[in-house]
C-alpha cells in the first residue's frame, strides 16, 4: 500500500496549522459550518446494487462486475467534443484526520450533534480548518486527497475525504451534509458504500454507518484489530469490511457484517492457520500469525456463483522475505470467498514469497470473453508486480499471465504451469543491493483499472520502473515514464497504449480509468489534466486542465434528469462534467 | 525524503547535519543516553501523532512510511538525547525542499522535551528483539534479529572487476566520465567521487541514476525539448513539462515559454542528459553493479 498524493501536503498543512492548537483548547477559527440539509434520496435495494452502473453509481467499482464501467451513452466519441465543466464542489473545508485508528473512548458512541447544525461536530484532536484555505498542498488541516469516487444515488453524491464525509447536490455541486468521523483508518479513505439509506464508512476505528438523509452517525463497530480506510462492499444483508495494516504484526482478515447491526457473520483470514490449506506455504504459525496480507481494495461480486473475488496484499515482513520462506498463501492473491459462508472456493497467487511489497490490490475486472473459440467467465486485472492475468472465476484456473514490460525481471522466464510467476531468488533485497523491476511502487498500484464489455479490452495507466533493494530497504528512483493501455484479456496482447511524454510519470499511475458504453476511456495525466480516449484506437478525444489538482480518486458518472454527468476527484474537490 | 542509508551502528555526526546528497546522519541503535521519562513520552505522543501529526509521514512508529519519509528512529538529530534542543532549530527551518516545512512558531522548552521523549522512545523501541520471543497479546511475535543486515555494507564487489568493466566495451563508463584531476571529463568527473559519496549506498544508487523519486525536469537542466512544427520551425530549450496538451520550455535564463500541443503536432523529441544511465538499467547484472560501485569507492 502507498499513501502518495497527500504526503507532502500533508506535511505543510498539518505542520503549519496544527502547532498552534493544544488537544484541549479546541480552536475559534474554525468557520461556521452551514447547516446540513435533509438529503431525499430512495432507498437502495439489493436489487439496485446488482444492476450495472446508469443512472446511479452504487459502488467503489460501479457495479458488483468490478469493472468501472458506465452503460451510459450520452457523452460518446462525437458528443464529448461539447462535454463543459458543470461545477467545482462546494463544501465545508475538510477537517484532517486526528490520528490512526481511531476508537478512542471506546464503544464509539457519536459525540452529540455540534451547534450550528453540524451533525458531528469534530471532537477537540481534530485540528480545524482556517477560512479561506483551500487547495492541494496549502490547505491547513489537509485531510489528504479525495482518494475514490462518490457513490451516486438520486442525483446526490457522497464522497469520503480524510476522515469527513460529504452529500452533494450532482446538479450543482453544493454541500447538504457534512460529516466529520474522530479517526479515519490511515490518511486517506478510499470511499464509501450504501444500502438502504445507510452509508458506509471506514472510520472511528471501525464501520460507520450514516445516515444517507441527514448526514448523522447511527453507529460505530470497533473493528478487532486496524482498520484500512477502503470502501466497504455490500451484498444483500452483509457488508465486507477488512482488517489489516501494510507492515504490520498481525494476521489480516476479510469479516462480513450485518448491514444493520455491524455484527459480525464470518471472518476469513488471508493466512491460514495451523492445520488449513495453505498452512504449510508458512514455516511456522508464529510467522504466519503475523503475516498479514491485507485486502487494501474492495472485491468484486459474482452473482451467479455467490463469490466475492478479493485480492489481498503483500506478507509481512515486508519487502523481506528470510523469515517465511515459502508461497506465504494467501497473500498476493486474487481468492474467490462464498459471500454466505466465507469458504474459500478458489484461490490463484499472482506473487509467491512476495518480498517487495507487490500487493495484489487492484480492480478485479469481472467479464464474459472469448478465449480460443470458447465463452469463458474470467477476471482479469494488471498486478503491481508488473504482470496481467487473467483467471477462470469459476476455478481460479489460468488462462493468461503475461509481462506489462519485458523488463520485469523478479520473476523467471519460465513461469509455473499454475499461471504463478516462479520468483527469481536473486533478486531478493541482498547485502549488495539487487535492481529490481518494478520497484515496490508497482507497475500499476491500487487505483482504478477499468474493463469494457463494449469492446472487450482492460485498460489501466502503467508505468516502468526500477528500484534496488537491500537488506536495508529500498531506494525509489526517479524519471520513469507512464502510459495507458488496452490490453485483451483473452492474450494479454496490449491492443493499444498512449505513452505520455513527461519524464517523471511515476505519480501518473495513481489515475483511475472510466469506461463508458459511448466509446470512451476517461483518465487523468500527470500533467493535471482530464483526457478522454477513444476506446477502440486510442485516440485523444477531448481534455480539460484540472483547476486544483491531478485526477486523485475514481471518476465517476450519473445522470440527473436524463443528462450525463461525469464526476471527477481532484485534489479535495470533484469536478463534475455535462453537455451543455 | 532524505533518504536514510547505511549502518545502523555507523557513529553519529555530531549535531546530525545532513550529509551531501541528503544523506542523513545515523543515530546508534539503540539511542544514546538513558531511556525517555514515560510521562514526557505520554505528553510528547500527543504532540507526534496529533498536534504536529508527525505520525501522518513519519508512521506511528517513527519508521517512514512508503513515500520515503525517514526514519527518525535512524535521525541522530532526533535521536540525540539533548531534550530536544537540536529539533526547535531543525523545526524551525524544516526541510522544504523535501516537503518538510518549518513549523509556523517555535516549540517550547516543554514541548520540545517531550516530542524528543517520543521519538527517542520510538527509537528504543526500533530496536530488533532477540529471536525467540513471545508473541504479545493479538499480535506476531517480534521479528527476529536475522532482519538486522542494515548493519552490513553494500560493498560486497570486487573493485579490480568493477575497473575493468568501468574501462570497458559493455558498460562504457570511461568513455564519458574521467576518474583523475584534471583530466577532461565529458560528463561530471568521478575523482574523489567516493568522498563526496562517503555511503555505498548511496554511491550506488546516484551510480544507477542520480534521482529521487519526486524528481521533476522543472528543476533542472537535465533533459533538453527540441519543438518541430509541421512547417519545419523548431524551439528548443529545457523541459519544464509536457503532456499531450502544452509543452513548456525555459532559455538559460529561466524564462519560460508554453507552448500548445494537439494530436501530436508540434512533435516534441527530448534529450535526457543521463538517458544513457536510463538504458543500463535493464542490462546490469547485479553482481556487476556490485563491482563497479567497489570500484567507484575507491576513488577517494
Amino acid at each position: 500500500m502507498t499513501f502518495k498524493y497527500f504526503s507532502i501536503a500533508a506535511f505543510w498543512s498539518v505542520l503549519s496549522l496544527a502547532v498552534g492548537q493544544t488537544p484541549s483548547a479546541p480552536s475559534t477559527a474554525m468557520p461556521p459550518a452551514r447547516p446540513n440539509q435533509r438529503v431525499a434520496v430512495r432507498p437502495v435495494t439489493a436489487e439496485d446494487l446488482a444492476r450495472p452502473a446508469g443512472a446511479d453509481w452504487l459502488t467503489y467499482h460501479g457495479s458488483y462486475a468490478g469493472t468501472h464501467f458506465s452503460t451510459l451513452t450520452q457523452i460518446d466519441t462525437r458528443s464529448i467534443a461539447g462535454l463543459r465543466r458543470a461545477w467545482i464542489s462546494d463544501t465545508d473545508p475538510a477537517v484532517a484526520a486526528a490520528g490512526r485508528g481511531g476508537g478512542r473512548g471506546g464503544g464509539g458512541a457519536a459525540p452529540a450533534a455540534g451547534a450550528g447544525g453540524r451533525a458531528n461536530a469534530p471532537p477537540a484532536p481534530i485540528a480545524p480548518v482556517p477560512p479561506g484555505q483551500t487547495g492541494v498542498g496549502r490547505a491547513a488541516g489537509f485531510a489528504g486527497n479525495i482518494a475514490a469516487g462518490p457513490i451516486v444515488r438520486d442525483g446526490v453524491l457522497f464522497y469520503a475525504l480524510g476522515p469527513n464525509a460529504y452529500a452533494i447536490d450532482g446538479r450543482s455541486g453544493r454541500q447538504l451534509w457534512h460529516y466529520v468521523a474522530r479517526a479515519s483508518g490511515g490518511l486517506s479513505n478510499r470511499g464509501l458504500a450504501i444500502a438502504g439509506d445507510t452509508i458506509f464508512m471506514m472510520a472511528n476505528g471501525g464501520l460507520t454507518a450514516i445516515d444517507a438523509a441527514t448526514g448523522e452517525e447511527r453507529w460505530v463497530k470497533q473493528l478487532d484489530g486496524p482498520v484500512p480506510a477502503n470502501a466497504p462492499f455490500v451484498v444483500r444483508d452483509r457488508v465486507y469490511v477488512v482488517v489489516g495494516s501494510d507492515a504490520g504484526t498481525a494476521r489480516s482478515s476479510i469479516e462480513a457484517r450485518n448491514v444493520r447491526t455491524g455484527e459480525r457473520e464470518w471472518i476469513w483470514y488471508t493466512i491460514p492457520k495451523e492445520g488449513e490449506f495453505g498452512f504449510n506455504t508458512w514455516p511456522t504459525e508464529e510467522e504466519a500469525s503475523r503475516g498479514q496480507g491485507t485486502a487494501w481494495q474492495p472485491p468484486a461480486y459474482d452473482p451467479e456463483q455467490n463469490l466475492l473475488i478479493f485480492g489481498t496484499g503483500n506478507p509481512d515482513p515486508i519487502k523481506d522475505g528470510r523469515t517465511r520462506p515459502g508461497d506465504n498463501l494467501f497473500t498476493d492473491c486474487t481468492v474467490g470467498l462464498d459471500a454466505d459462508t466465507g469458504k474459500m472456493a478458489w484461490y490463484f497467487q499472482a506473487t509467491p514469497h512476495d518480498d517487495h511489497d507487490y500487493d495484489n490490490n487492484q480492480s478485479m475486472s469481472l467479464a464474459t470473453i472469448r478465449v480460443n473459440g470458447a465463452e469463458r467467465k474470467v477476471v482479469t486485472w494488471t498486478s503491481r508486480n508488473g504482470y496481467f492475468y487473467t483467471i477462470d472465476r469459476t476455478t481460479g484456473e489460468n488462462i493468461v499471465t503475461s509481462k506489462v514490460f519485458p523488463n520485469v525481471n523478479w520473476a523467471l522466464d519460465r513461469i509455473r504451469l499454475s499461471g504463478t510467476p516462479e520468483r527469481n531468488e536473486n533478486k531478493a533485497g541482498t547485502q549488495g543491493g539487487s535492481l529490481v523491476s518494478p520497484g515496490s511502487e508497482g507497475a500499476v498500484n491500487y487505483p482504478a483499472q477499468s474493463f469494457s464489455p463494449q469492446t472487450g479490452f482492460h485498460y489501466t495507466n502503467v508505468v516502468n520502473n526500477y528500484s534496488p533493494f537491500y537488506w536495508s530497504g529500498e531506494t525509489f528512483l526517479g524519471t520513469f515514464k507512464n502510459s495507458l493501455r488496452a490490453t485483451d484479456p483473452a492474450t494479454g496482447k496490449v491492443v493499444w497504449q498512449h505513452e505520455y511524454l513527461e519524464p517523471n510519470g511515476i505519480n501518473a499511475r495513481y489515475a483511475s480509468v472510466l469506461t463508458t458504453a459511448g466509446g470512451l476511456v476517461l483518465t487523468g495525466d500527470i500533467s493535471g489534466n482530464f483526457v478522454a480516449f477513444d476506446a477502440r484506437t486510442g485516440r485523444i478525444l477531448w481534455h480539460d486542465e484540472l483547476p486544483e489538482a491531478s485526477l486523485t480518486g475514481v471518476p465517476v458518472s450519473y445522470t440527473i434528469d436524463g443528462a450525463q454527468y461525469v464526476a471527477v476527484p481532484s485534489g479535495t474537490k470533484i469536478v463534475a462534467y455535462r453537455l451543455p | 525524503m532524505a533518504v536514510t542509508v547505511g549502518a545502523r551502528q555507523a557513529p553519529a555526526p555530531a549535531g546530525g547535519q545532513s550529509l551531501p546528497s541528503g544523506v542523513t546522519a545515523l543515530a546508534p541503535s539503540p539511542p544514546a543516553g538513558p531511556p525517555p521519562d514515560p510521562a514526557a513520552v505520554v505528553r510528547g505522543t500527543v504532540l507526534y501523532e496529533t498536534t504536529l501529526n508527525c505520525a501522518a509521514c513519519h508512521g506511528s512508529t517513527g519508521r517512514g512510511g512508503p513515500n520515503n519519509s525517514p526514519d527518525l528512529t535512524r535521525s541522530a538529530l532526533a535521536m540525540q538525547p539533548d531534550g530536544g534542543r537540536g529539533l526547535v532549530a531543525f523545526l524551525r527551518v524544516g526541510r522544504p525542499d523535501k516537503g518538510m516545512p518549518p513549523l509556523s512558531r517555535p516549540l517550547s522548552d516543554q514541548e520540545a522535551a517531550d516530542l524528543s521523549a517520543k521519538l527517542r522512545s520510538l527509537g528504543f523501541a526500533a530496536v530488533p528483539a532477540p529471536a525467540g520471543r513471545g508473541a504479545g497479546a493479538g499480535r506476531g511475535a517480534p521479528l527476529p534479529a536475522a532482519l538486522g543486515g542494515q548493519q552490513l555494507s553494500v560493498l560486497v564487489g570486487d573493485p579490480k572487476l568493477g575497473k575493468r568493466y568501468f574501462e570497458g566495451q559493455f558498460y562504457k563508463c570511461s568513455s564519458c566520465h574521467s576518474v583523475r584531476d584534471g583530466e577532461p571529463s565529458q560528463a561530471a568527473s568521478l575523482a574523489h567521487i567516493a568522498t563526496k559519496y562517503p555511503d555505498a549506498k548511496a554511491l550506488q544508487n546516484a551510480m544507477l541514476i542520480n534521482r529521487s523519486l519526486n524528481w521533476s525536469p522543472r528543476t533542472n537542466k537535465d533533459v533538453t525539448a527540441t519543438v518541430t512544427y509541421a512547417n519545419g520551425r523548431t524551439v528548443k530549450g529545457y523541459l519544464t513539462s509536457v503532456s499531450d496538451f502544452k509543452v513548456v520550455l525555459r532559455d538559460e535564463g529561466g524564462a519560460e515559454t508554453a507552448l500548445p500541443r494537439n494530436d501530436g503536432e508540434p512533435k516534441v523529441v527530448l534529450t535526457d542528459r543521463l538517458q544513457y544511465h536510463l538504458d543500463l538499467l535493464p542490462r546490469y547484472l547485479d553482481s556487476e553493479m556490485h563491482d563497479l560501485t567497489a570500484y567507484l569507492a575507491t576513488l577517494k
